[in-house]
């Protein structure tokens, strides 16, 4: 199975076609696609287009870098101009809008063909819903089972090879849990990185843009044609952008990394073999001569509160006009999810926001004394989805959740996988505009083990 | 977390005061689902300085330029 950088290398050496490579991607969309629903919409036509206006350029002046000629999607909530762009909504569902997201711009320049627009929770919160037009993403590993989300389309879609890597956006954990339950690898780059400009918003304060793809190396590569400043993100982060891709090579020797054990011994136990995971997880960093230890931050409890009466605040203000006048257009989950919104007040809203300060300043402190930081990302493997309840996010603390309030960055990649066969995964995250090291560390560990090799078995599902 | 912070009836002053329109079974569920989401509100609340203020400031060079 072909990766970004593997397709890249051998389009580059005029051994691969773009056409034939997203041929065969929509070939493989046709066979899958109606069992695992990743898509909203395929835009095969200007897909197999673009995929000959790419091929010519190649031919005619070799590639710009290694996205040239590359299939991928974006998660329905990224503007497509002229293409539908639906938050997977009833509401949205005729909206098209007449620019690009400013990331959709930057993928295409780098020479990416979109292949189509993938399926979301409803406007990034809202799923596994039944009520909406469009039915939920269904897991590669097992359609049984859950996606995680919001970004489901593109975790299943990067799992089942219906592309080689997509965009999501990651509000409280929507672009690393579908990558832990799809055993796909997500980035989540620090807070402004990624401009969210033609981005539908979630909460503004939290919302990152950033890639999903089977490897890191591969999410270093779309990150770097998606980040870099843009004015009209009020939010977006003036700073220098690495090769990140180039970044991933030196060794880790001698990185210090924290081990957030308290998150899942103390604050929200695992199951078992995730625990296990997590454990055999730490000894590979060890084994790539890391300094592990324990550190100690808030519980997770009070960064979940933190993130959820923000997400709340910040959703609510974004949806109460249409929640008061089409309630009846949006599926259930999202709407009474964000209808709790409705009763906080602005007090709550400030105190949730200096409550931020200092959860953040309590990350500085102990980033003074370690490199990054490895931790659980989901309690085990991927739950039926017929199990995932309607106020779940309510009930239990988030291990996504630090890392949004925070804006700092944060991998998710494969930790191996349950006595079902399902992905488990495992969480790394940095400083602030550490994400270079991120995903260094995320690669070596992909490159010391051996999970990356296996690949959901979809012979069933054709 | 405690669910049972507010009953029914004062949570449905609050879903008046914040003008929805909720079906008996919405209101039942949300009702519950208030008790978790009031918990948190409670978890972030602390006692701040009346002088030292972190969190919620306006930075006049971000919308001048």
């Amino acid at each position: 199975m072909l990766t970004i950088a593997k397709a890249g290398a051998l389009i580059a050496q005029r051994k691969l076609s773009p056409v034939e490579l997203v041929q065969s991607h929509l070939d493989r969309i046709d066979r899958l696609e109606d069992k695992l629903h990743a898509f909203v919409k395929v835009t095969r036509e200007s897909a197999l287009e673009e995929a000959k206006r790419v091929e010519a350029e190649i031919m005619a002046n070799g590639p710009k870098g290694p996205l040239h000629g590359i299939p991928i999607a974006h998660k329905d909530i990224y503007s497509t101009k002229g293409v539908p762009t639906t938050a997977h909504s009833k509401l949205l569902a005729r909206h098209v809008p007449d620019a690009d997201a400013v990331t959709v711009s930057r993928l295409a320049a780098a020479g990416a063909v979109t292949l189509g627009k993938l399926a979301t929770h409803e406007f990034a919160w809202g799923g596994p819903s039944f009520d909406l037009p469009w039915p939920p993403a269904r897991n590669p590993w097992n359609p049984e089972h859950f996606t995680g989300g919001s970004s489901s389309g593109t975790g299943a879609a990067v799992a089942a090879g219906l592309i080689l890597g997509g965009t999501g956006s990651d509000t409280g954990g929507s672009i690393r849990l579908p990558a832990a339950f799809c055993g796909v690898a997500g980035f989540k780059p620090t807070y402004g990185l990624c401009p969210r400009t033609g981005i539908l918003p979630l909460a503004n304060s939290l919302d990152h843009a950033g890639p999903l793809a089977w490897t890191v190396e591969d999410c270093a590569i779309l990150l770097h044609a998606m980040a870099g400043h843009d004015a009209s993100d009020p939010a977006s982060a003036d700073v220098a952008i690495p090769n990140f891709r180039a970044a991933l090579s030196p060794s880790l020797k001698g990185l210090r990394i924290g081990f957030v054990r308290h998150f899942h011994e103390r604050d929200y136990l695992l199951d078992e073999t995730m625990k296990k995971a997590l454990e055999v997880a730490a000894g590979v960093f060890r084994g790539l001569g890391c300094e592990l230890r324990d550190v100690e931050l808030p519980p997770l409890q009070d960064w979940t509160a933190c993130g959820m009466i923000i997400m709340l605040s910040e959703a609510y203000g974004v949806h109460e006009e249409w929640l008061k006048s089409h309630p009846q257009d949006y599926g259930e989950i999202f709407r009474d999810r964000v209808l709790m919104g409705a009763f906080l007040s602005a007090a709550d809203y400030v105190h949730a926001q200096r409550k931020r300060r200092e959860l953040c300043a309590a990350l500085a402190r102990v980033f003074e004394e370690v490199d990054l930081l490895v931790c659980a990302i989901t309690p085990g493997g991927a739950p039926p989805i017929e199990e995932v309840t309607k106020m779940s996010s309510f009930e239990r603390p988030s291990f996504a959740f630090p890392f949004n309030v925070a804006g700092a960055p944060a991998l998710t990649l494969r930790a191996g996988f349950n006595e079902a066969g399902l992905p488990l995964g495992v969480q790394i995250a940095g400083r602030p505009f550490a994400d270079e090291m991120v995903l260094r560390a995320g690669h070596q560990y992909e490159r010391a083990t051996n999970w990356a090799q296996m690949r959901p078995r979809l012979d069933g599902l054709a | 977390m405690d669910q049972s912070r507010l009953t029914l009836e004062s949570f449905a002053a609050l879903v008046l005061r914040a003008g929805l329109s909720l079906s008996p079974s919405q209101m039942k569920e949300l009702h519950e689902a208030y008790g978790h989401v009031a918990a948190m509100a409670e978890r972030v609340r602390g006692t701040p300085s009346l002088t030292e203020e972190s969190a919620m400031i306006f930075v006049p060079h971000s919308t001048t330029r």
